[in-house]
């Protein structure tokens, strides 16, 4: 008897549509869709795709929980023995997604699961510890590679097996130490790696030292009441309507925006487009997640000098790490560039 | 703190003015060891912190963004953080070349060091506030944390 | 210098008239061997049980492993500084009781642990299960104060293990070891065509309960310094740490070093072992910096081409663990590390206190921080009262059904930074 998969797709891998269909509600096909129509053959005989959930990769950002709760439904209904999802590749909310069903299936009903992503998808860093992720290309071009590995990932999964070596089997490690037993003692395996290490040979350290990305602070404000200080938020605060269309997850942009005058943050004038919390309270007073009326206060106390007249946001979401980077040095020279002493950087 | 002692005396006076400077400038030993309170060092002056270990690393790290520099490492001692409640760090005074070094967050810089130290005090495994250890080992645990410390205070003189 | 070690092999202890050993029986005289123990008034009793591997038996906390060891031929006695004189050892004949181990367990503070179990799970982690072990469970005068009474406990444990090889010292030998070690101008130029090694040997010295000593001097007051490695098969360094169980250094370890005992057997085949130099692990920054800097140039003046760099501890040395490394390497000095690691309970956290990319070649005694299960154990060596195992939580906690949930921290030896042991971790 073969064991029963079910596959996790968005809209488009569904062939319903692309971006515009990003916000449609979840659907249960039986059977294979899209790309589990390759993945269908690559688990045969061993496994099937019994039924394929698909999701709007919008509707899922800002309904996670729902949909998570379906999927885990969806599983149960079918009497699954695996859940796979994607591959997204480096498609963010896709991805996130992917990893976070995969995460809620697994803690709920214990069976294995895996999903398949590009490094650089915010998906891997958030849930790598958690769920088993094959590591892709960075586009769907690598889907005939992709789908063999999940292929076998998933069979060897569902005998029982667990992923001993990550980079050889084609997985990201989790990022966790284990305690092995090796067949000679830790000095003699020192004084093997440091020969090879001379001799050019390769070798493989046991423990990979981790980089740090450090970041030099600036020395403190000596006199903020004659200090110019901006605001940045990564809460998604921004003009009623979300005007630059900042995405509520993997967020692809950021936002420059005028507060010269504004003294207070007002509900149908700002909204929050953050799909990561519960909107309602920052949508009824947008100062709680960027406090204009605070700063205008102490402006006027003479605590601090000036507030900048813009403020730059974005949402703070499953953001990539290179796009963070992006934004950050972007909006910095900004704010160098108009003298701003400091800047207070809010998020949620 | 006391006001700086201008430097400007000739030949052999100069050495007593730079003892008098440092004087001025000492040395500080924050920590939240009760032993101190009874037993103040010689080389330093004793700020106490009526908290926590992790207490201390703030204190301290407060210091160092305004240039003070570390004499000891805060993490000596074989033990985490919820097996010893207690917590010593000798600060030095500002010198002013020691700004630009002392913000790097280059390990091994005061800042450095002290913001490691707070990732591991930040999250124990377990509560590790002096309340939170039996009363019997309290008193081992201040011990020690003295004897660690000696050699640093020592070296101050 | 040239050292033979004239092992005798002992695989079972037992009480007699006459201590001596005759086909791998280790004989011992209780009186005399309590006798010598108590030659410090600082001790008002002591007693003593002999323990084999795979018994139902669980000794803790222990304060130090010392292995029986006599010299019979050549300067100085083993112990230098504590048993034999000051003069320098490390040639000659030195007979080791081979298999044989003085376990020494008492209370001086908390939280201390230095579990051995001879049989079940916890036996896999600790090199003391498989050593035949006279343990020793002092009794200490009153009011004494906390240095006294450490320095009683090491001393007694260094007087027992040497009465026990001494009063050996007609019996028959088994095997002999020959370690050479030549002078400078001869080794630097012997085997052009392999590597310079040398070994950096940290050594821990932060102060009471986490101290070495060399030639009877404290660690922390020594300036990096060149030793023979034969001159620490004669104790010239010995333990005088206690914490944590798991990766200080016992006085055992540092007459066996494994990366001593690896680096001469690949001596004149894959490199030339040149030279063995010994630093410490301060608190004080300035004694960080100073003895880093110190050591490494001691590595470039010998001319080595690559080191080992051995840690003992973890935090505080891990800077200068990071320290030697970086400053060999941007040297030209290429390096391997030898750490352990506090990577959690679940092996997610960052696994030192510091880092270096030149780091690039690390072998780890594995994670500390692991939880291994304990059951419970028919007899219990030591300080009986599980109290100050359990309490607080220090070290673990302990289940209804009289088992215990431990993390390695607190198994005696089990990630030794020498690298003694076969355990390593992996990252899934």
């Amino acid at each position: 008897m073969a064991y029963k998969v079910v596959h996790y797709i968005n809209q488009f891998f569904a062939g319903i549509g692309g971006e515009e269909k990003a916000d449609i509600a979840p659907e249960v096909r039986e059977g294979k869709v899209g790309p589990g129509m390759g993945l269908g053959q690559l688990l045969a005989p061993d496994a099937e795709i019994v039924a394929t959930f698909i999701c709007g990769d919008n509707y899922f950002a800002t309904n996670s929980d729902k949909v998570c709760q379906e999927v885990i439904d969806c599983c149960k209904k079918y009497k699954a023995d695996a859940l796979i999802a994607g591959p997204a590749f480096n498609a963010g909310r896709y991805g996130t997604a992917c990893a976070s069903v995969c995460a809620a299936v697994q803690k709920e009903l214990g069976i294995p699961t895996l999903t398949a992503l590009y490094k650089e998808n915010p998906g891997v860093d958030l849930f790598r510890k958690e769920i088993v992720i094959v590591e892709t290309a960075n586009s769907a071009r690598g889907m005939g590679k992709a789908l063999p590995t999940m292929a076998a990932v998933a069979k060897k999964l569902l005998s029982g097996k667990a992923i001993e070596d990550p980079a050889a089997e084609g997985v990201f490690s989790k990022g966790i130490r284990q305690n092995m037993f090796y067949s000679e003692p830790g000095a003699e395996r020192a004084v093997k790696m440091l020969i090879k290490k001379l001799k050019k040979e390769p070798f493989t350290t046991e423990y990979p030292m981790p980089v740090f990305d450090r970041v030099t602070p600036r020395p403190p404000v000596k006199d903020m009441s004659h200090a110019k200080i901006a605001i940045v938020t990564s809460g998604g605060i921004v003009p009623f309507g979300n005007p630059d269309h900042i995405a509520a997850s993997s967020a692809q942009n950021f936002g420059e925006y005028d507060i010269s005058g504004v003294t207070d943050l007002k509900k149908g004038e700002y909204q929050t487009a953050h799909g990561g919390y519960d909107q309602t309270y920052a949508n009824q007073d947008p100062d709680r997640v960027l406090p204009v009326d605070v700063l205008r206060d102490l402006v006027r106390e003479g605590k601090i000098g000036s507030l900048y007249e813009h403020y730059y946001a974005t949402v703070g979401n499953g953001t990539a790490v290179a796009n963070a980077k992006k934004f950050g040095t972007e909006i910095g020279k900004k704010l160098k560039d108009a003298n701003v002493q400091a800047v207070i950087l809010t998020s949620t | 703190m006391q006001q700086d002692v201008p430097l400007k005396r000739q030949g052999r006076d100069r050495a007593i003015d730079l003892g008098r400077y440092i004087l001025a400038n000492r040395p500080i030993l924050i920590s939240n060891n009760p032993t101190y309170l009874d037993a103040a060092p010689k080389t330093a002056d004793l700020r106490f912190v009526d908290g926590s270990a992790l207490d201390v690393l703030v204190t301290a790290r407060d210091l160092a963004h305004q240039g003070w520099c570390l004499a000891n490492h805060p993490l000596y001692g074989n033990f985490r953080p919820h097996q010893q409640p207690y917590r010593s760090l000798v600060m030095l005074p500002h010198q002013p070349d020691n700004a630009d070094n002392a913000l790097s967050r280059e390990p091994c810089t005061p800042l450095g060091l002290l913001e490691e130290a707070l990732v591991l005090y930040q999250s124990p495994v377990r509560k590790s506030r002096p309340e939170d250890v039996p009363e019997h080992m309290r008193k081992d645990c201040a011990v020690i944390d003295v004897e660690l410390m000696r050699a640093t205070l020592e070296s101050l003189s | 210098m040239k050292l033979e070690l004239c092992k005798i092999v002992v695989d079972k202890l037992e009480w007699g008239p006459r201590t001596s050993v005759k086909d791998k029986v280790l004989t011992i005289n209780k009186d005399e061997l309590v006798a010598k123990i108590l030659e410090d008034p600082g001790l008002k009793g002591v007693e003593v049980e002999l323990v084999h591997p795979g018994e139902s038996t669980r000794i803790l906390p222990v304060k130090d492993a010392v292995q029986p060891r006599y010299k019979l031929e050549g300067p100085g006695q083993v112990f230098p500084g504590w048993i034999g004189d000051v003069e320098t050892v490390g040639s000659g004949k030195t007979l080791v009781l081979d298999g044989a181990c003085v376990l020494t367990t008492g209370r001086l503070v908390a939280p201390q642990e230095g579990i051995v179990d001879m049989s079940g799970p916890g036996a896999e982690y600790t090199p003391f299960s498989k050593t035949q072990n006279i343990v020793l469970v002092f009794e200490p005068v009153d009011g004494l104060e906390l240095h006294d009474l450490e320095a009683v406990y090491r001393k007694a444990g260094l007087r027992a293990a040497f009465y026990l090889a001494e009063a050996c010292r007609d019996c028959k030998i088994d095997n002999v070891e020959t370690y050479e070690w030549p002078p400078f101008t001869d080794s630097l130029k012997a085997y052009p065509n392999l590597p310079k090694i040398a070994y950096v040997y940290m050594l821990q010295s932060q102060g009471l309960l986490h101290d070495t000593w060399v030639y009877g001097v404290d660690a922390k007051r020594i300036l990096p310094t060149l030793i023979s490695p034969t001159e620490t098969m004669d104790g010239a360094i010995i333990s005088g740490n206690c914490v944590s169980a798991c990766d200080k250094n016992n006085t055992y370890v540092h007459l066996n070093n494994p990366v001593i005992k690896s680096l001469f057997e690949h001596h004149g085949k894959d490199l030339n072992f040149i030279g063995c130099i010994i630093t410490n692990e301060n608190v004080t920054l300035a004694d960080k910096k100073r003895s880093s800097w110190y050591a490494i140039n001691l590595a470039k003046m010998l001319g080595a081409d690559g080191v080992v760099i051995s840690e003992e501890g973890f935090g505080n040395p891990d800077a200068d663990l990071i320290m030697n490394c970086w400053k060999a390497e941007r040297a030209g000095i290429r390096t391997v590390l030898i750490t352990d690691e506090y990577a959690g309970r679940d092996g997610s956290s960052q696994s030192l206190a510091d880092s270096c990319p030149e780091g690039d070649a690390c072998v780890t005694a594995g994670n500390a921080n692991e939880i291994v299960v304990l059951p419970p154990m028919k007899k219990v060596i030591g300080d009986p009262s599980k109290a100050d195992v359990i309490a607080g939580g220090f070290f673990g906690s302990l289940r209804e059904d009289g088992s215990m949930e431990v993390e390695l921290q607190a198994i005696l030896g089990s990630t030794c930074e020498l690298g003694f042991n076969l355990i390593g971790a992996r990252t899934l």
